[in-house]
């Protein structure tokens, strides 16, 4: 679900690198050398999970892990999203080079945005890990449509040419986000009961009880 | 697969000073995937085909490497020409085959395979230390490239241990990342790397700071400006302005 390079016109690739460029300084504040190694490990993984390919009838899904960042990662997510968006459009020539700026855009906000609606819950419902994890997996299915919507809206204005295409690759991200919204639940469950220290939310006030 | 594996090789391209390559290449690189005038875009497929040869990668490497791109061609093609509108090349009752789909489709073949082939350029022919250090000297943020540097080393450890994480399931009888039927071993698997890697890569982080680490890129390299450096540089910054003028025309 990444836009490539070639699709879009000059002045969106623009408009993306430096809304991405503003993004990036936002979390550059919010970040420390010692965060540096969580970071990392969530890029490396965000890289990885959009390798794994999941069959779901006939056809198969990529995962992304957008709302998991954001939930994990808080506002340095960008940061994480950025590098992992890089290497992805350099080894695996998943999205493009010239497009990094606006697939950091597509990938980071709905990823801030589900960690700008996570953090309440998460205060308001320590102690209750099955409700977080329903909340957080709603939140990460819902990531997978904004970024569709997205997509859709901006090669809408990058021009008429490839809004068919556009249409169709992100009505196919319904099941993503099914498919994505039901691991993120598993994997929150995991979180919350073994290390929720892992998550931003949690990093300043542990919970009260896990299990 | 590494990203600088053939940096030792010798060429014009390999002896580029790290710096004025990426000052060269960075606004062609957004040159080619913008660009409108048919003109303008076999002016950057030739030039970054010829660059390509120059620098003397091996040719089953950049294959490779263009293989992602083909495919998401090959993918997007019969799609835009069922849906980019215009003049009918056939009709079957409902549906119409476009012909402005396959112009757009080369076009867009064009433009991702180009961008592609400059890439490779600029980062396969140089050491993934060297392109750090020129982004630093163009003052990208050092906690920016540290990560850069941190993520592509975890990339390569996650692999690692993916693959040894689902030999051991798979001799355990389990089926993994298959499909909605093995979510449980999957999750496992994932929450078990996801949680190993963390560990590790603070035990790594403490390891390094205790050495002396404090986020800067100690490299023997040495950045040495020479003319052919400026040359190269200012005939592809020529290059790049004058297709820009020419699309504007």
């Amino acid at each position: 679900m990444h836009i490539p390079d070639g699709v879009l016109d000059i002045k969106i690739i623009a408009g993306g690198f430096t809304a991405a460029a503003g993004l990036t300084a936002l979390a550059l504040k919010k970040v420390k050398h010692d965060d540096i190694p969580r970071l990392a490990v969530m890029g490396a993984f965000f890289f990885v999970s959009s390798l794994i390919h999941f069959k779901v009838g006939i056809t198969s899904v990529h995962l992304t892990f957008i709302g998991l960042m954001g939930i994990i990662l808080g506002i340095p997510s960008t940061l994480a999203i950025l590098t992992g968006l890089f290497f992805q459009a350099v080894m695996f020539q998943h999205g493009g080079i010239s497009t990094l700026g606006i697939n950091t855009i597509i990938f980071g906000l709905p990823a801030l945005l589900v960690y700008g609606a996570f953090l309440p819950l998460a205060k308001r419902w320590k102690g209750r890990p099955f409700c977080l994890s329903l909340a957080g997996s709603i939140l990460a299915g819902l990531t997978i449509l904004i970024a569709a919507g997205l997509i859709l809206v901006i090669i809408r204005f990058s021009g008429d040419e490839f809004t068919g295409v556009a249409f169709v690759f992100s009505a196919a991200h319904g099941m993503l986000a099914f498919v994505e919204g039901a691991i993120t639940f598993f994997i929150l469950r995991r979180l919350l009961k073994i290390k929720p220290e892992m998550l931003y939310a949690y990093k300043s006030s542990p919970p009260e009880s896990t299990g | 697969m590494e990203l600088d594996q053939y940096a030792m090789l010798r060429s014009p391209i390999h002896s580029w000073d790290a710096r004025w390559k990426l000052l060269a290449l960075a606004p062609l690189i957004f040159v080619g995937a913008a660009i409108k005038h048919p003109l303008g875009l076999l002016c950057v497929a030739g030039v970054s085909s010829a660059m390509v040869i120059i620098s003397k990668l091996p040719i089953r490497h950049v294959l490779k490497i263009l293989k992602g791109p083909f495919y998401f061609i090959i993918i997007m093609t019969p799609v835009l020409m069922l849906t980019s509108g215009g003049e009918h090349l056939v009709s079957w009752g409902v549906i119409s085959v476009y012909r402005s789909g396959l112009y757009i489709a080369a076009r867009l073949a064009i433009k991702a395979l180009s961008v592609m082939l400059l890439f490779i350029c600029l980062f396969g022919t140089t050491r993934l230390q060297e392109s750090m250090k020129a982004m630093e000297f163009f003052k990208l943020p050092p906690i920016l490239l540290a990560l850069f540097f941190f993520t592509y080393r975890y990339i390569f450890l996650y692999f690692e241990d993916l693959g040894k994480m689902l030999t051991a399931a798979r001799l355990r009888g389990y089926t993994v990342l298959r499909g909605l039927k093995d979510l449980k071993s999957t999750v496992n698997i994932m929450v078990t790397l996801l949680i190993r890697s963390y560990e590790q890569s603070e035990r790594v982080y403490a390891a390094m700071r205790l050495k002396g680490y404090t986020g800067a890129f100690p490299t023997l390299h040495r950045f040495k400006t020479q003319v052919a450096d400026i040359l190269k540089t200012s005939l592809l910054l020529s290059l790049s302005i004058l297709i820009v003028y020419m699309d504007m025309l």
